[in-house]
């Protein structure tokens, strides 16, 4: 279980990013959405360890910046754009490494991850001679190495035609299931698809945190996602929970 | 994760179009200087580096950009790992390092085939290859860690245009820079450049050939200072990686600090000496002494820190109240006594006045220090390393009375880590070479020397060179000539010279002034071979 407390954050001094953050993500797809610049990078950006606000966020009582944290998290950021001149099996090697599986497992974990993402034909190609779709499903196997609680999706989606979505969408669903994934997205294709939970960033704050099917009845009828974006973008500065 | 990281960065920097880009533009620099230069006919290849400034300005910018690059890669993979940046950057900088320090094996390549063909044997090698390696490893180090740091910082593409002036900064194309500020062939302008260039000091002057390389202890102490700065620049780095000043990075940057002034103090101390022929070597000015010198016996050790304890036979020839010696300020007296006694005596300079009034006596001295000098062709030639010296004979390494020309008796012994050649009679025995005879002067060389007996003549020449022939042939052709000038080293004036050839010929360096004359003493003969051109 990943939780936050009282996170906040700035790049400058008084003027915040992030306001007094506090979330609990259980197993299940959360998906965080908001519009471009309420915060949902920098606050991916404090759980992956990249940036350090105040307040605690911990993985089952582990702190975020240890490297225990570190193989408790998978995360797969926006653009899957790593070294073109490694092969495939090359960076699933070296992740399975990073992430602490043992020197006798990592083939048979690269292979495991391969097979689960359908990327095993692809294993001594180098990543620069592949399509997109197989970069990110190259992208998800090496979210699967080490077997992480908590997975983290940077905008998956950002950029992928629906057919090739709705194929990334049954793989995440396989490979993940079970775990606690976070998804950052403001593509309404996602939430529907994917959405177990809703947790909507607004300036800095999170407007609503709640399942996916009290969101969708939240306003007392039946609404469009659109409808209940823009409502929940301009809940402003009221948190619902 | 910190060996995983290298690991990945190895495997990327290896298979990059630059690592292998840039390899190719130095074996081919390295390669055209190599057959420009001729050096595949000449003597001493381990001059090849010194000689040749470009070389190292072409390696110096080859790693500073190549360092900027691998510094502006992305780092997604290691991100989606949750890899701390600075840890990421760490081992991307160290495995940029060490991958740059393997363009040592480039110079290797090319000296293991200039051996082959030039056989100077297994010592002149392996010291070449250390020499070339450690030079190279402070080059490498200072321009990557700059490079990395610069591309750190500045991420945009212009980032590689700072290649160019920090190349000249450290390179010899600064020198007309410094010589502008601090004032054109000065003592200073050159030590302040010969501190802050990455090519080779006195690389401008011309090299004693049979040194070999030049490995002593300015060398250590100007790599050790370019290592401190490469040091210095990875603890600034570390900070930058960090965003914030941690105590080990600012201890590290205060020690670096503090170390570089103590190098650079130290620099100041054993650089070379300048010295002017007239006052080091042909003294023409003096006031005639009442003393002759009849011998000189004992132990000499010759290395970097050379020392010796000697007996001087003296003896009085007229009237004097006290008996003034000349020698060399850099050998310091640990003890002199006359017959067994202590006497007063002071030193100003090269001189030395002993308060002494017997008419036949024996000096027991007792002397240490180190000798370099540079004449004000750059050139350093009058020196003790642990491999080679050049005490001509006008140097007063042992003590000497000017305008003494009578003939001594020589009975020494002399230490020497490499072939030693002399005027007296020589032979080695159990590593200590046994010097003796008759002459009115000593001189000792010492380095990768060897002879050749023509004629009945000995010839001492370098024992690297395969144009030597062309320099028999060149004296013979001289000595024939009818009208043959000689140098003269009582008058450092020319003269015409019509006596016998000597028995012994030294065909090494020897610009002392001499305008490469000959120069004749009464048992031997001074040509000079030097560095043919």
């Amino acid at each position: 279980m990943l939780t936050i407390n009282n996170l906040n954050f700035g790049y400058k001094k008084n003027v915040p990013v992030l306001k007094d953050i506090n979330l609990t993500l259980d197993s299940g797809f959360s998906l965080l959405v908001g519009e471009n610049g309420s915060g949902k990078s920098t606050l991916i950006n404090c759980m992956t360890g990249v940036l350090c606000g105040s307040g605690k966020i911990e993985i089952d009582g582990v702190p975020c910046g240890s490297r225990e944290y570190a193989r408790c998290v998978s995360y797969l950021p926006q653009t899957f754009d790593v070294y073109p001149a490694l092969k495939v099996g090359e960076i699933l090697e070296f992740v399975a490494g990073l992430k602490g599986v043992p020197k006798k497992e990592v083939k048979q974990a690269v292979k495991d991850a391969a097979q689960r993402t359908n990327t095993e034909s692809f294993l001594e190609t180098k990543f620069k001679k592949c399509s997109q779709g197989m970069k990110r499903r190259v992208g998800i196997a090496s979210a699967l190495m080490g077997d992480a609680d908590v997975i983290i999706l940077d905008e998956p989606t950002a950029g992928v035609d629906p057919k090739e979505r709705r194929q990334f969408y049954r793989t995440i669903k396989e490979c993940f299931a079970g775990k606690t994934v976070l998804i950052s997205t403001h593509i309404l294709d996602d939430i529907e698809s994917l959405a177990d939970n809703i947790i909507m960033l607004s300036r800095g704050k999170i407007t609503c945190n709640m399942p996916y099917s009290e969101f969708i009845s939240s306003l007392g009828r039946e609404a469009t996602l659109e409808e209940l974006w823009i409502h929940y973008q301009e809940a402003g500065n009221d948190t619902v929970e | 994760m910190f060996l995983n990281l290298i690991k990945l960065n190895f495997k990327l920097i290896f298979r990059s179009a630059v690592f292998w880009i840039c390899s190719v533009i130095f074996i081919f620099a390295f390669g055209l200087t190599v057959f420009m230069y001729d050096y595949l006919e000449f003597v001493n290849y381990s001059l090849i580096l010194s000689q040749s400034g470009y070389i190292i300005i072409i390696l110096f910018i080859l790693c500073f950009i190549s360092a900027v690059y691998f510094s502006h890669n992305k780092t997604v993979l290691e991100q989606s790992c949750l890899t701390p940046v600075h840890i990421v950057y760490k081992s991307k900088f160290a495995a940029v390092l060490i991958s740059f320090m393997t363009f040592c094996i480039i110079p290797v390549c090319f000296f293991l085939v200039l051996e082959i063909i030039e056989k100077n044997g297994i010592l002149f090698f392996s010291l070449t290859i250390l020499y070339m390696v450690i030079y190279l490893i402070g080059i490498i180090s200072v321009a990557t860690t700059l490079g990395f740091l610069t591309g750190y910082i500045v991420r945009p593409f212009y980032a590689y245009i700072f290649s160019i002036p920090f190349a000249v900064i450290f390179s010899i194309l600064f020198q007309n820079t410094i010589f502008k500020i601090f004032g054109y062939y000065k003592d200073i302008s050159f030590r302040i450049y010969h501190m802050i260039t990455m090519n080779s000091f006195f690389g401008e002057g011309v090299e004693v050939e049979y040194r070999g390389p030049n490995l002593n202890i300015l060398f250590l102490i100007k790599f050790l200072m370019t290592m401190v700065v490469a040091l210095l620049l990875c603890f600034i780095l570390f900070q930058v990686l960090r965003g914030k000043v941690r105590t080990f990075s600012a201890v590290g940057t205060v020690f670096c600090v503090a170390a570089y002034i103590g190098l650079a103090a130290a620099f100041w101390k054993y650089h070379p000496v300048r010295y002017n022929d007239l006052e080091k070597l042909y003294i023409l000015d003096y006031k005639q002494q009442p003393y002759e010198i009849t011998s000189y016996s004992g132990d000499i050790n010759l290395k970097e820190w050379s020392d010796y304890s000697i007996s001087v036979g003296i003896k009085k020839t007229g009237e004097a109240d006290g008996l003034t010696l000349r020698l060399d300020q850099s050998m310091k007296i640990k003890s002199l006594d006359i017959d067994g006694k202590d006497v007063d005596y002071k030193r100003f300079g090269d001189i030395l006045e002993i308060d002494c009034n017997k008419e036949e006596f024996t000096l027991n001295l007792s002397c240490g220090g180190r000798i370099s000098y540079v004449n004000e062709l750059h050139s350093v030639n009058i020196y003790t390393t642990n491999t080679s010296c050049a005490l001509p004979p006008e140097f007063a390494f042992l003590p000497k009375i000017d305008g003494d020309k009578s003939k001594k008796q020589y009975d020494l012994s002399v230490k020497s880590n490499n072939t030693l050649i002399s005027n007296l009679d020589f032979n080695k025995e159990n590593g200590v070479y046994k010097l003796s005879g008759n002459s009115q002067n000593m001189c000792l060389f010492s380095g990768f020397l060897t002879q050749t007996e023509i004629d009945g003549i000995t010839f001492y020449h370098a024992s690297c060179s395969r144009k030597l022939q062309k320099s028999f042939e060149a004296y013979y052709s001289r000595m024939n000539s009818n009208s043959i000038s000689v140098f003269n080293p009582d008058t450092y004036d020319l003269e015409k010279y019509s006596g016998d050839e000597k028995s012994k010929v030294f065909m090494i360096y020897y610009l002392y002034g001499n305008n490469n004359f000959f120069v004749v003493y009464d048992d031997y003969m001074m040509y000079n071979y030097g560095y043919p051109i």
